[in-house]
């Protein structure tokens, strides 16, 4: 019975509208980018970095064999390692933050929807782990469950799904008094029904933006966790290609291909992810105040998005 | 509907000493919880088939009133009946299965649809929910209920938003009615609406009613829609009932000085007559009145703006009186004004 599954926008509308959005259409382009090469990476890439025979003289200069040199430490191929690095950013950023996303917004909605003593616990939860210092407990949960990226994705979502159930949970509030709820219960719908006619829809676009930019920023901490030398040690990641070159001294040497070339792998994938943010939330929110889209990324990752809405919303009040 | 009728039908919804109270929030944790009494000792009857008003001011427990007769507000004292049963919220299957029958028009149309259904799927919700009819069964009986809210069956497909407001009551009404309920509260159905298609909905709603046998709770705060619509009505005062009984005989002969004081103020076209007879400082009174609506000390709730008030009405213990057959009063003092 088409005439009732015709929902509004749909997921096709959804995706069409972010692509008459500028800046959406950008991070849209550089995302499905960033997959093609992340597929076919072993197309792409001149050698397999994984492979210990196709290794070159360390620290070669960028030529036409090597088109952005070798690296100094392993002598591996740069650019196949830039291109196979994609496959972990990105797996490592799409899993976390699709997992944050349901996690967060079914506790959001729980917490909202429910209310009483399941509120209660779900946002003393959240009020704890908001004022742990991730970093220093991921490095220590690291240091004792082994360094792999099942482990780090497993924190990431532990810490990462707070945030979101707050925003959801603030949402839901609103919408469960809404009439057209009632509405529904007196014609016998029960809190299932309820949760996913006429609440989780509603949500959903939040919890779409909000994952664009949780994978943004995700994908920073796990290039930062690389770094560090938390990651996984055999797995190639543009985190980890930055450890190497700066243990092997790139910079003391003037070999600065080593560097830049996983800079700008970070760089661009956080910059589709934000682009794509920033659009699915002026879609969503249009009526949002929020300056310069320099300001406001800079909100998002102080982590205030939460109280940005809330102002919003008081401003609509007004 | 026949006045006779009514008399001898029975109740279909009945109240008996109905109080609902709200905590209100605890100034220190050793004070004493505190409460609002929305509606206190209320005991009405609505009859099968009729059309019932409650008028009130903004705040004096209309809208918790009516919710306790769905089942949404739990009452602090007394009880409530549909059909003849009693209506207990702790009994979810029952209430439930007595749901059925009761449906609810809201003031703002725009937000008791969602905004994401199109017209069929708002109009067809309660027959969803229900999973009782086949796919083609509930597509015809929409289409039905969209038609007899003077719609086509050629809107299904659009989506609520795109309607405009009184489009829109009309799609509430449609949902209304496709559930079959035979109770329906109209929430102030109309004053979110233009003025010029106020008359067209209360028009609508009253055919509905001929041609059915519904029986209506009219919330409104606008006398003008009461008489044209109503054949018993309530007027409320911070959660009592003042005046109750037959429309045309309490407008005819309004007792409690409240009523009066309504019926003066509604605007008429006949210029210069209009009165609004509310004192000077009714609000500075009406701010008072809120805190002690709250702390309940007896009395009579109205004597601050009562133009007949006089020292007995500090401690007066008020309860609704017979005036004449079907009309009752609150105010003893009414009749030798």
């Amino acid at each position: 019975m088409k005439l009732f599954q015709k929902s509004f926008g749909g997921i096709a509308g959804f995706i069409g509208r972010i692509w008459r959005h500028r800046q959406g259409r950008i991070g849209l382009i550089l995302l499905i980018f960033l997959s093609l090469v992340a597929i076919f990476a072993p197309l792409i890439a001149p050698y397999d970095p994984y492979d210990v025979t196709q290794r070159a003289d360390k620290g070669l200069a960028p030529s036409l064999e090597h088109p952005l040199g070798t690296s100094i430490t392993t002598g591996q191929d740069v650019f196949s390692m830039l291109v196979y690095g994609t496959r972990v950013s990105l797996l490592v950023g799409l899993i976390t933050g699709i997992a944050i996303a349901l996690l967060g917004s079914v506790l959001g909605v729980a917490a909202g929807y429910l209310g009483g003593a399941v509120d209660m616990l779900l946002m003393r939860i959240v009020d704890v782990m908001i004022v742990i210092p991730t970093l220093p407990l991921t490095i220590l949960i690291t240091n004792v469950f082994g360094k792999s990226y099942v482990v780090i994705v497993l924190v990431f979502v532990l810490f990462g799904w707070t945030g979101l159930a707050r925003t959801v949970r603030s949402l839901v509030l609103r919408l469960k008094n809404a009439d057209y709820v009632k509405s529904a219960e007196l014609a016998g719908a029960g809190r299932w029904y309820v949760m996913k006619t006429h609440i989780l829809p509603a949500v959903s676009h939040l919890v779409i933006m909000s994952t664009a930019l949780s994978c943004a920023g995700i994908m920073i901490a796990e290039a930062g966790l690389s770094f560090l030398g938390l990651g996984n040690p055999t797995a190639i990641s543009w985190g980890k290609m930055l450890a190497d070159a700066q243990s092997g001294g790139s910079m003391l040497f003037g070999q600065w291909w080593t560097i830049i070339a996983p800079g700008i792998g970070i760089f661009i994938s956080v910059f589709a992810f934000m682009r794509l943010g920033l659009a699915i939330e002026g879609i969503v929110n249009p009526c949002m105040k929020g300056g310069s889209d320099a300001k406001r990324l800079l909100k998002h990752i102080r982590g205030r998005y939460l109280d940005e809405v809330l102002e919003s919303m008081e401003d609509g009040a007004k | 509907m026949g006045e006779m009728s009514n008399r001898k039908s029975e109740a279909l919804v009945k109240t008996e000493h109905l109080s609902v109270r709200f905590p209100l929030k605890r100034e220190s944790p050793f004070s004493k919880r505190r409460y609002v009494n929305a509606v206190s000792d209320v005991s009405i009857e609505i009859f099968k088939g009729e059309a019932f008003a409650l008028v009130g001011e903004s705040g004096c427990g209309k809208t918790t009133l009516a919710d306790a007769t769905l089942g949404f507000a739990a009452p602090s004292a007394g009880e409530v009946f549909f059909n003849g049963e009693k209506l207990d919220i702790r009994n979810k299957k029952r209430l439930k299965q007595q749901r059925r029958s009761m449906q609810k028009i809201f003031q703002d149309p725009a937000s008791s649809m969602n905004p994401r259904f199109t017209v069929a799927r708002a109009v067809a919700e309660p027959l969803m929910i229900r999973r009782e009819l086949g796919e083609k069964r509930i597509l015809s009986k929409t289409a039905e209920a969209i038609e007899s809210v003077g719609l086509s069956s050629g809107d299904l497909d659009r989506f609520v938003s795109e309607f405009s407001g009184g489009q829109q009551q009309r799609i509430a009404i449609a949902r209304a009615l496709v559930s079959g309920a035979e109770y329906i509260v109209c929430d102030e159905p109309v004053s979110a609406l233009d003025v010029s298609v106020h008359a067209q909905i209360l028009n609508l709603l009253m055919d509905i009613q001929k041609e059915r046998g519904i029986t209506y709770m009219f919330i409104s705060h606008n006398l003008a829609s009461v008489r044209k619509f109503a054949d018993r009505l309530a007027i409320m005062y911070l959660g009592r009932i003042v005046e109750y009984g037959d429309a045309e005989k309490v407008f005819a002969n309004p007792m409690h000085p409240y009523t009066r004081m309504l019926i003066d103020s509604v605007l008429s076209l006949d210029g210069g007559k209009t009165a609004i007879n509310a004192p000077p400082e009714a609000n500075e009174a009406l701010q008072e009145e809120q805190g002690l609506y709250a702390s309940n000390d007896g009395g009579c709730g109205f004597r601050r703006r009562c133009p007949i008030g006089r020292s007995e009405c500090e401690s007066i213990k008020c309860s609704l009186e017979k005036v004449e057959s079907d009309h009752y009063t609150e105010c003893p003092y009414a009749a030798n004004r």
